[in-house]
């Protein structure tokens, strides 16, 4: 099988990523396709657990009627999807030094 | 979200872990109790746990639930005390049928079963965490 190296590039052209305008939450919650609806969702996603751990510790600490492993779980999910964020973060940036590093 | 399933099933049953230590902790508050509502004495009771059903087909199940609390229908022990309220016109008191020692049995049964969960738990925490540690170095 001969090998063309630019095979895989040209299954995948590449994009530019869609602007976004400071209004862009509004935007993302209607479904914006592309790069940036699909972090804004993400991120909303993650808004979402931290209220909801938020939410637990303060049902905890008024002593109303929830598990506490229930809370304790919503607090190290929220945690862990914090650390999933900044992981992916992390490559982003990690990405874009990469490519502005590059000589041209 | 899927990352945290397994976790999601440690915690159901930490929940119905849980609920059966209050039933044992009623049973043996109410080891002396010989009036009831229905005017009988207590009976013992006991947590029926069942699976949750996996959501998809070739996924793991749910996790545990408890389904029902039902009473142990043998007949509680019947001691004569013709000075107690409760004793019939021959002078006899029927207490429940709890066993304190069966009761002590289930409960250390139940602790160590809540600690397999969360030491579960705690792993599929670890798994998560290592997994975030793919990206570094």
């Amino acid at each position: 099988m001969g090998l063309d190296p630019l095979t895989a590039v040209r299954a995948f052209p590449l994009q530019p990523l869609r602007e976004r305008t400071v209004t862009g939450t509004a935007k993302a919650n209607q479904g914006e396709s592309g790069f940036g609806g699909l972090v804004a969702r993400a991120v909303e996603q993650l808004d979402a657990l931290q209220k909801q751990a938020d939410l637990a510790a303060v049902q905890v600490a008024r002593g109303e009627n929830t598990e506490l492993h229930e809370a304790l779980l919503t607090m190290e999910e929220a945690g862990l999807a914090l650390q999933l964020a900044i992981q992916v973060r992390n490559k982003l940036v990690e990405a874009y030094q990469e490519i502005m590093r590059m000589q041209v | 979200m899927k990352l945290f399933s397994s976790m999601h099933i440690s915690a159901s049953a930490l929940t119905a872990e849980r609920l059966r230590m209050n039933v044992i902790s009623n049973n043996i508050a109410n080891a002396h109790s010989t009036r009831t509502a229905s005017g009988k004495a207590y009976q013992r009771e006991r947590v029926v746990f069942s699976p949750i059903p996996p959501t998809a087909s070739g996924a793991a199940g749910g996790g545990v639930k408890v389904v029902a609390i039902v009473a142990d229908p043998r007949p509680g022990s019947v001691v004569h005390d013709p000075s107690h309220p409760d004793a019939d016109e021959q002078g006899n008191v029927t207490y429940p049928n709890v066993d304190i020692a069966t009761e002590m049995v289930d409960m250390i049964s139940a602790a160590r079963a809540y600690e397999a969960n969360a030491v579960a738990l705690q792993t599929a925490k670890m798994m998560v965490s290592k997994a975030l540690e793919i990206t570094q170095g």
